[in-house]
């Protein structure tokens, strides 16, 4: 802490001032071991969300022996790649993961194309039935996907687009939907209208100012909102393991695997399930709220 | 804002379309396996011929006389050909009385094509009625009770944990903190995390030779690893399944929560600091009411959210000794175990019952309280 | 005009080349469920090299995936697969869809020159009479293994390849006393149900179904619950593939498929032994798994899917699926003299067990379609209800024995081995 000096012709003289520094300094040093207590909490969140990861990690980056091997360690020594290339080396691990991405990306196509009209139609215009619609969106999200994961398997049987991989593609994107349309809306609505307005002022089409002003100002909020979109795809197991069987996506092979592999398999595999989360969430954490926040409204 | 016109309806059409395909559509399609059999029943034939008219209508698994067979032969491309039998049976119809007619050997099961004197009607045409049978069969299953109070169990004890650790991450995130960047990035991680990682994680920290183990054993506070997952001692294996859900979930709720606050004027907030009010009575009187309605959305969510995790339990439990709704809904399901998406859908419409059912009595005591505080 | 008649000519020829071309190129698909995993499926593809009738493209496959093809070709009429290999619970659906060719004389012309085990023969016909659905292809089974470490804790008197369940339960509790934790291990997250279905059971009661609720039976779980369980490691729950648990040192002694237990043998032979299941009152119950080779009608070459269910039924062959893949074989006269060390002490035990004088073959379930997984849930049911719940065994037996009934009556299922064939659907008593 630093000691504040005073020239000697205003130094304190009342007996009061030198209580009221004292004071000051409690004030200060109060201030200070509140500081520190929040920083010490925030770090101890932070290592109970990453000290899983980290372990996990660890276990990856292990030899298979070292993998079952007891009591465990928590460093990677002697650093391998072993249990990681068994796991991506077992049958199916590779083309599941590209299902995965396939899927996703697929459904982050479909959600963002359906979503981008809807979420501009409720963020820029007020209609009759505007709220109801909205509620009718969100209420849609509190549907489980359990029920209708059952159903719609016995449905693409009968269509003949059971265990396809575009068919688990158009579940996702309808399971995301109603969030992604929100999550649009919210971009939309904070994109300011006086720029749209000028736009058509100088001659611009409604659509032209749509493509030229809206549209590039609620990009990154919108890829944000596909982002999540691919997250939630990547992490879906129940409809993906009921509506696949020879195309399984990478969640829905590993738990149909789980109980047919030893521990370095499940580590490793749980471990790579995890590593997109780490990517993408870095990428998206700035939207986060934007995206929820409209949702509580 | 614009005018009125078409083009919002236009633009919202798809969308609106789309979510009535993929739920309006497969929930009806839920009623009905939930509710409705499909009996089969075969029509003996006057002609040993698929289009001949029916002489009778038998039920499935009815013992039959044979009387007599033709045996036919269908050549295939392969340059072989395949025998193609039909046998003339008589045997009781859907109401006792003897018929006679012809089957193909599709629809019975005969121990000797060219010998055998009966045989056993296997296949049929499909027709529906309905029936309470798939139910009954759900909730007089001995895992149905089980399953449905570990569920509630689950909830009881995730829920609460999660918003106090997501209020409490949220009033860290908030407070200015240097970094707070890198802090909200580590605290929304688990945001993109599945329930089926989160629980292969926590299974290698619970499992006897895991990392807890590990620790305790070199560490000296044990001297032989303890077996945390056990059936004599399900206490553990819940708690490791609710530190699991509360590692993985808290995120989402940490998000709304922070969304919540940012809404919640500083000014206010200052306010309460400048009068004097303790974190405490800040966060009692003015940060938890202003919060109210994040925290109903938040608890509505996870709630739903809540009763779908299944992969979680499994992968920590092995989904046998603990089980939960969902992992019900699939074990029906699985074609390697029940095989039965009839009962499934009863178990996936019950899921759905209760998640609206408490959805609605939050709602409710939300507002109930709300008439109470505006009445006093 | 001279031109066009010129140029299809040229379309004709080039058509006839190709054709010729693409006659010639006369190899042979073969799908298994089996060896579905990457070393396997390499190692199989070398046993197949072997086979001079034409070259053979090995596919694997899921369940699943495989009986929606064989559907979706049986419904055009034409189709890509000669032959199959699967498990004998994959044959039901194929048989009530009438998909596969009859193999009886195949299977009498290899018979002239190899002896093929009987009681797989009959398991092929899928309960007829005179329609061989698949000729047994390999075999595996269920069997106990256990660390040489925990052989000091044996019981007085005990012979580890003659135990019985009394014996085992003195073991585990030896074992436990000696090192302070339990060390016996089951594959309750696994295949436990065969466990039930073809070692406990039988063993106690001499059947599967039909003495499910008999007095043998409550006997048999009262022995589990109070007996065995107490001194089994209570992480068996959560137990799928018990090779971990042995290599890793959870478990000293453990059942599982043959399979299952193979990694530990191969990965350290000296450590581990392998040998047959305890015996109960009514005998020593076993569950041999049989995979088995069918031709679909589809096969667009059956001569040549012929000659290749001939080659992989000569003893050289199922000898080098033992010695590479550690499935055993199901004809006689097989060359076991040059196995490695592994393999060699599970053959050993696999033989002692089917060999044992009071050996009680369990086989799987046959007849229940579809609805094959159900049974399993029920035997698992009833263990769970009992041992890990505590509940009530006449209860137990009693319900869990309606649903069984149930089960039985609505698919029609007769009886199997070890019970007594039955007329119509198999009765609990």
């Amino acid at each position: 802490m630093t000691e504040t000096t005073y020239p000697d012709r205003i130094k304190p003289i009342t007996p009061s001032a030198e209580r009221l520094d004292a004071q000051r300094r409690r004030a200060k040093l109060a201030h200070a071991v509140r500081r520190a207590s929040i920083y010490i909490l925030a770090v101890a969140i932070a290592i109970w969300i990453l000290l899983p990861i980290w372990l996990i990690a660890s276990m990856a980056f292990s030899t298979p022996a070292d993998v079952r091997a007891f009591p465990k360690q928590i460093l990677p020594s002697p650093f391998s790649t072993q249990t990681l290339e068994f796991f991506l080396n077992t049958q199916g691990i590779i083309n599941s993961t590209i299902n995965s991405l396939v899927v996703a990306v697929l459904a982050l196509v479909i959600s963002t194309l359906l979503a981008v009209p809807a979420g501009y139609a409720i963020a820029r215009y007020l209609f009759p039935g505007r709220d109801a619609i909205r509620l009718g969106i969100l209420s849609v999200r509190a549907f489980p996907v359990v029920v209708l994961a059952v159903p719609l398997a016995v449905v693409f049987i009968r269509l003949g687009m059971f265990d396809k991989v575009h068919s688990l593609a158009m579940m996702h994107a309808a399971l995301t939907l109603p969030t992604t349309i929100l999550v649009v809306a919210s971009v939309f609505a904070s994109v300011p209208y006086e720029l749209e307005e000028a736009a058509l002022i100088f001659g611009c089409t409604r659509a032209q100012a749509f493509w030229r002003i809206v549209l590039p100002l609620a990009l990154p909020g919108i890829a944000a909102a596909a982002i999540l979109t691919f997250v939630l795809s990547w992490n879906e197991v129940f409809a993906a393991i009921l509506l696949t069987i020879s195309n399984r996506t990478l969640p829905a092979q590993i738990l149909y695997t789980l109980d047919k592999s030893g521990d370095p398999f499940k580590f490793a595999g749980g471990f790579f399930m995890l590593v997109p989360s780490l990517i993408f969430i870095f990428f998206i954490r700035r939207y986060l709220f934007n995206m929820w926040g409209q949702i509580n409204k | 804002m614009k005018k009125i016109g078409l083009t919002p309806y236009l633009l919202l059409l798809p969308s609106l379309i789309y979510l009535l395909l993929f739920f309006a559509y497969p929930m009806v399609q839920s009623l009905q396996l939930a509710l409705r059999r499909e009996g089969q029943y075969l029509h003996l034939r006057a002609e040993a011929k698929e289009e001949a008219a029916p002489t009778g209508t038998v039920a499935m698994q009815t013992d039959v006389t044979v009387l007599d067979r033709v045996r036919g032969e269908e050549l295939l491309p392969n340059g072989r050909t395949r025998p193609v039998y039909w046998f003339l049976v008589e045997g009781p119809d859907t109401s006792g009385v003897p018929v006679q007619g012809w089957v193909s050997q599709r629809d019975v099961f005969i121990e000797s094509r060219t010998e055998s004197t009966t045989a056993r009607v296997v296949n049929g045409e499909a027709t529906q009625e309905w029936t309470l049978d798939y139910v009954r069969r759900m909730v007089t299953d001995f895992r149905f009770g089980n399953a449905l109070a570990t569920s509630v169990l689950l909830i009881v004890l995730i829920l609460p944990l999660q918003f106090i650790l997501a209020i409490v991450m949220a009033l860290v995130l908030q407070s200015q903190i240097r970094g707070s960047t890198v802090f909200l990035y580590i605290y929304a991680i688990p945001l993109g995390i599945s329930d089926l990682a989160s629980g292969i994680l926590w299974y290698s920290i619970f499992t006897q030779r895991g990392f807890l183990n590990s620790f305790l054993v070199s560490t000296g506070l044990l001297d032989q690893p303890f077996i945390f997952i056990q059936a004599g001692n399900q206490g553990w294996m819940i708690a490791a399944i609710v530190l699991a859900e509360v590692w993985r979930a808290t995120s989402i709720v940490m998000v709304i929560v922070v969304s919540g606050l940012q809404a919640v004027s500083r000014d206010v907030i200052e306010a309460g600091e400048v009068f004097g009010a303790n974190l405490w009575q800040r966060l009692r009187y003015i940060i938890l009411p202003m919060l109210k309605p994040s925290l109903q959305v938040a608890l509505i969510l996870r709630t739903i959210l809540a009763f779908q995790v299944f992969a979680v339990v499994v992968a920590i439990t092995g989904g046998n000794v603990i089980t939960v709704l969902a992992n019900e809904t699939y074990r029906w399901y699985d074609p390697a175990r029940f095989n039965n998406p009839n009962v499934a859908a009863v178990y996936a419409g019950f899921i759905m019952l209760l998640s609206l059912g408490i959805s609605f009595f939050y709602l409710r005591a939300v507002r109930s309280q709300e008439e109470a505080t505006r009445a006093t | 005009m001279k031109k066009i008649p010129f140029l299809a000519l040229v379309v004709v020829a080039v058509l006839l080349i190709a054709g010729t071309v693409i006659a010639q190129d006369n190899s042979l698909t073969f799908m298994s469920t089996q060896f579905n995993v990457v070393e396997e499926a390499e190692k199989a593809r070398a046993i197949l090299a072997g086979f001079e009738g034409a070259a053979v493209e090995f596919v694997g496959s899921e369940e699943g995936p495989l009986l929606d093809l064989l559907r979706a070709e049986g419904q055009a009429g034409e189709g890509t697969v000669d032959v199959i290999g699967a498990l004998h619970g994959t044959f039901p659906t194929l048989v009530n869809d009438d998909l596969m060719f009859d193999l009886t004389e195949l299977l009498a012309s290899i018979e002239e020159e190899t002896d093929v085990n009987d009681a797989f023969v009959q398991l092929g016909r899928m309960g007829t009479e005179d329609y061989q659905y698949y000729i047994p292809w390999m075999q595996a089974t269920y069997t106990m293994a256990a660390h040489k470490d925990a052989l000091q804790y044996l019981p007085e008197g005990a012979d580890v390849n003659a135990l019985t369940w009394e014996q085992l339960a003195q073991w585990a509790q030896a074992m436990q006393e000696a090192t302070g934790k339990p060390q016996l291990g089951f594959p309750v997250a696994g295949l436990f149900h065969r466990f039930l279905e073809g070692y406990a059971f039988p063993s106690f009661t001499g059947g599967m179904v039909t003495k499910f609720k008999s007095p043998e039976a409550a006997e048999m779980l009262r022995f589990m619950r109070d007996d065995l369980w107490p001194y089994v490691n209570p992480e068996s729950i959560n137990y799928d593939f018990m090779n971990e648990p042995l290599l890793s040192g959870e478990v000293l002694v453990a059942f599982d498929h043959t399979a299952r237990l193979k990694p530990a043998f191969d990965e350290r032979p000296e450590d581990f032994i392998a040998f047959p299941a305890p015996a109960g009152p009514a005998g020593r119950g076993y569950m041999p798994v049989v995979a088995g080779l069918g031709i679909p009608f589809t096969a667009p070459d059956p001569d040549g899917a012929e000659a290749l269910i001939r080659f992989m039924l000569s003893p050289e062959t199922q000898g080098a699926v033992l010695h590479d893949l550690g499935f055993y074989p199901v004809v006689s006269g097989v060359d076991t003299s040059d196995l490695p060390e592994g393999v060699a002490i599970q053959a050993a035990a696999v033989e002692a067990q089917a060999n044992a004088e009071d050996a009680i073959p369990s086989l799987l379930p046959v007849g229940l379609g579809e609805r094959g997984g159900e049974i399993n849930e029920i035997f698992r049911n009833a263990f769970n209800r009992v041992v890990i719940e505590g509940q009530d065994i006449e209860t137990v037996l009693e319900e869990e024995g309606a649903a069984l009934q149930t089960l039985m009556d609505e698919t029609g299922a007769a009886c199997w081995a070890p019970d007594p064939p039955s007329e119509g659907a198999c009765q609990v008593e």
